[in-house]
């Protein structure tokens, strides 16, 4: 136990522990706010493991604002390489229902997500994108990030001290801090330390997960699916298309014992799914993974929050995790950085879970009705088909079975668009109106400026006439978009910004402002409110709309929310009340 | 809640109790016995948010010896440093659950045997916390520091219990009771003794059954008031339920802790045993 003279340069303000994909982002926001950050990870470098590729469009809007998305761009796999799910009895006897997630080509896919985002849904493996979050965190000189190191201890009192251990040495060390993020994953060490009690739901246990290689372009790569389940009884388990860097395919499939399965057994269980039996097979890797599913209670206890797996963790079906682990990021590092700064009240930090509580509590009932939803329709679809299934197929009627039950939630069974656009939040930190924000849907997303929604895309274009997405506007603090009145409210923003002691930018949309819209949507979209300028957070969310009748004043009004949002004054319950009669 | 057994006694608690009345000196310990690595396991993947992990062997019984039953009394010494390992002192409650209530049975019986009086066993385990609206938790806890905590002082025999050989002098008025399953009383039992399984205190969801069920199960085995039931089963685990359903009954049990496995140490004891259905 070392004893060191602490001054107050010693103590940092944010300590980040885990190095996934929540605690780089993490990372590289809070560097970006200029704070002074350690990030520590107990893995030698960023995730090698073969899942997590599902990159949402809402992830990806962010990853467009960090620069992230253009280190992707040879990166992942192709659209047509990566197309929805497709259901085999066999692999080599062809697919017998089938989900896509466009039946056009690239382009047709990119211009379909163009209505709603500069960016759209992808498939990027977790080591792509782990390490591009991590070179651009690297950026920030005032951002250290330690990997082979782990955190052994944590004790919370006014600030934080931790023990860090670095995993090759053994030598330890001690932290102090402000503020900690724990986003160390499923099995968070912080949280078993700190924590106050979860809620849990099912296991979905004994995962194996295997990666080969063998030449299938001809058969499972021609139908470009990203997911191929194979329904037959002997062979259940699903493909995973071919990783695009590295050649390589996945098996997965469940097996309940404690020693993993001999090599010649999976080689057999692999042909046999696949309806190959003598096809040359090559193991590269087996992996184990048990899924457990559970909701943390409280996401901040004192100086210490929560993000990520260790608030919220589910079953990997329908790719939640790291999507709504760096929403969560994204939402909690603009307020500890105001709060940090001393611009915003400690009580900004409550908001968080409040906000993204009622996402994590979506996302774990998703992930398991995924998981459970897709059982039920294999088990189902096998009930009375022994005989079909002896030669390699399935009967007609189980094919319409199968059909009509792909069907209810048609793309969006791959997509979740609603999942992905469609968050809405309620807190403090959102100045409510009496018009009700869209219901949270998986599948259905209704665009719409109504505060607390993420606030929409539109095409703009600048002084130089290049095109770019509202999206681009937002991250690096609050910014008052409007389309009317542009000198007045420039006035209005500058006297709130200097009173408060906050940058908030102002971005005119007008012919003879510094944008001009590219095309309707604008209009329709931020046009709609009677020409009252709407405030959008630095996560790119709609704060407020604010009211422009001649006799409120802007100042009084924007004073007024920038002070609610802020925590200065408080009005959760007068939020909550309202959302409770909506 | 009337027909509960924890309506007569502050030794069996409801979930609701516990979740309505939080306590900061509370300790939960969830009791296992069996493979150590797969029930370390099932305490790590769940367990009630601020419960340790007991496994019986290393907590609430002592090393067997060549005489000694399978689980033997716990050294007074091993289990007080353990305690205080937990941080618990003389007013800790102690709320103690397990895979099976037999398993909470047994960490209760050897706490009270060690002197301490707020030890209590939750009905229905962790399902029933989880229902009642309960945090669980993962991983494992470990108790901070408590720079407050009283003094823990044990002193044992606090619980009525025999030894072996005075299992072979017990006055007319005792009952003796075996506790194990049916399969195990037929093929060899000690003489005397009647059966009653401990397994059918409990529902197939794991909580206690009602009062008068397990008033009729006692009646139907001749323990009533006023006589002196002593019960014993394989190891002194599922016995100490039958002590808990009786002391919450109002009528005072013995517990042979060394039980069958004790017996059946002894070629001259196995000699006297009888097998099958003892006749009324």
């Amino acid at each position: 136990m070392q004893v060191a003279d602490r001054t107050a340069s010693d103590v940092l303000d944010v300590v980040i522990c885990g190095g996934g994909p929540v605690g780089l982002s993490m990372a590289y926001l809070l560097g970006r706010a200029g704070l002074k950050v350690a990030l520590y990870e107990k893995r030698p470098t960023t995730t090698t493991l073969p899942k997590g590729q599902y990159l949402h469009a809402s992830t990806g809007e962010f990853f467009r604002q960090w620069g992230v998305w253009d280190l992707l761009n040879d990166a992942g796999w192709d659209t047509e390489k990566s197309n929805g799910q497709g259901f085999y009895v066999t692999v080599a006897n062809g697919p017998i229902a089938e989900i896509r997630a466009t039946f056009g080509s690239h382009e047709d896919y990119k211009k379909k997500w163009e209505r709603y985002s500069p960016v759209y849904p992808r498939k990027v493996p977790a080591s792509d994108y782990e390490a591009a979050i991590r070179r651009n965190a690297a950026q920030w000189p005032n951002a250290a990030l330690y990997f082979n190191t782990r955190v052994v201890d944590i004790e919370a009192a006014d600030s934080v001290h931790l023990t860090v251990q670095n995993t090759e040495t053994g030598v330890q060390k001690d932290v102090s801090t402000r503020y900690v993020v724990a986003c160390d994953g499923a099995h968070s060490f912080v949280r078993s330390r700190l924590g106050k009690g979860q809620d849990h739901g099912p296991t979905f246990g004994n995962q194996i997960l295997v990666e080969f290689r063998a030449e299938l372009d001809a058969t499972l790569g021609k139908d470009g699916f990203f997911h191929s389940f194979v329904i037959h009884p002997r062979y259940a388990g699903w493909f995973g298309s071919k990783h695009p860097d590295t050649g390589s395919w996945r098996y997965s499939f469940r097996h309940d014992e404690d020693n993993l399965p001999t090599e010649a057994a999976i080689i057999e269980r692999v042909r046999g799914a696949l309806g190959m039996p003598h096809l040359p097979i090559e193991i590269l890797d087996i992996f184990r993974f048990d899924y457990s599913t559970g909701l943390l209670r409280q996401w901040r206890e004192g100086n210490v929050l929560f993000a990520g797996d260790a608030a919220h963790w589910h079953s990997p079906w329908g790719g939640f995790g790291m999507n709504s682990g760096i929403q969560d990021a994204n939402n909690l590092a603009w307020k500890l950085a105001l709060v940090l700064k001393g611009i915003a009240s400690e009580a900004l930090l409550d908001t968080y879970q409040v906000e993204r509580e009622s996402k994590a509590r979506i996302t774990v009932k998703s992930a398991t009705y995924n998981s459970l939803h897709y059982q039920a329709i294999a088990e189902a679809v096998r009930v009375g088909e022994g005989a079909f299934f002896a030669q390699g197929r399935i009967s007609p009627e189980a094919k319409i079975f199968l059909g009509q039950r792909v069907v209810p939630h048609g793309e969006n069974s791959v997509l979740h668009t609603g999942y992905q656009l469609g968050t809405v939040y309620r807190s403090g930190a959102i100045k409510v109106t009496a018009e009700a924000a869209p219901v949270s849907d998986l599948a259905a997303y209704t665009e719409t400026t109504i505060p607390g929604v993420r606030a929409p895309h539109a095409w703009l274009l600048d002084g130089a006439g290049q095109r770019l997405s509202t999206i681009d506007l937002w991250g690096r603090g609050f910014v008052l978009i409007g389309h009317r009145s542009g000198n007045y409210w420039r006035g209005v923003v500058e006297d709130v910004s200097s009173s408060l002691g906050i940058d908030i930018i102002y971005v005119n949309v007008d012919e003879g402002g510094e944008y001009r819209p590219y095309d309707t949507k604008f209009a329709s979209v931020y046009g709609k409110s009677n020409g009252a300028p709407i405030l959008v957070r630095p996560d790119g969310f709609v704060a407020a709309r604010l009211i422009t009748q001649t006799e409120i004043d802007g100042r009084i009004e924007l004073r007024s929310v920038m002070r609610q949002i802020l925590g200065w004054d408080m009005v959760g319950e007068v939020a909550a009340d309202v959302a409770s009669v909506a | 809640m009337e027909h509960r057994l924890s309506s007569l006694t502050s030794q069996i608690v409801q979930p609701e109790t516990l979740i309505a009345k939080p306590e900061k000196n509370r300790l939960f310990i969830d009791v296992h016995l069996g493979d150590r690595e797969d029930e370390l396991k099932s305490y790590r993947d769940c367990h009630i948010h601020g419960a340790v992990y007991a496994q019986i062997r290393d907590v609430f019984a002592g090393p067997p010896t060549a005489d000694s039953g399978n689980l033997p009394l716990p050294r007074i010494y091993d289990l007080e440093r353990q305690l205080k390992l937990w941080q618990v002192d003389n007013e800790t409650e102690l709320v103690l659950y397990g895979p099976s209530m037999a398993l909470a049975a047994r960490g209760w019986w050897i706490l009270r045997w060690a002197g301490l009086s707020r030890v209590k066993v939750l009905d229905g385990g962790l399902r029933s916390w989880a229902n009642a609206g309960g945090a669980v938790a993962q991983g494992e806890y470990i108790p901070a520091r408590r720079p407050d905590a009283g003094s823990l002082v044990l002193h044992t025999g606090n619980m009525p219990s025999v030894s072996v050989s005075e299992i072979d002098n017990l006055s007319r008025d005792a009952v003796l009771l075996d506790a194990r399953d049916e399969t195990s009383y037929l093929s060899g039992h000690i003489p005397r003794a009647k059966h009653l399984a401990a397994s059918e205190f409990w529902t197939p969801a794991s909580n206690l059954r009602t009062v008068s069920e397990i008033t009729d199960l006692y009646e139907s085995a001749g323990v009533v008031k006023g006589v002196e039931p002593v019960v014993y089963c394989g190891g002194g685990v599922l016995s100490a339920l039958s002590v808990l359903t009786l002391t919450a009954l109002g009528i005072p049990a013995r517990l042979f802790v060394g039980s069958w496995s004790e017996w059946c140490k002894s070629p001259d004891r196995m000699a006297k045993s009888e097998v099958g259905e003892e006749i009324a």
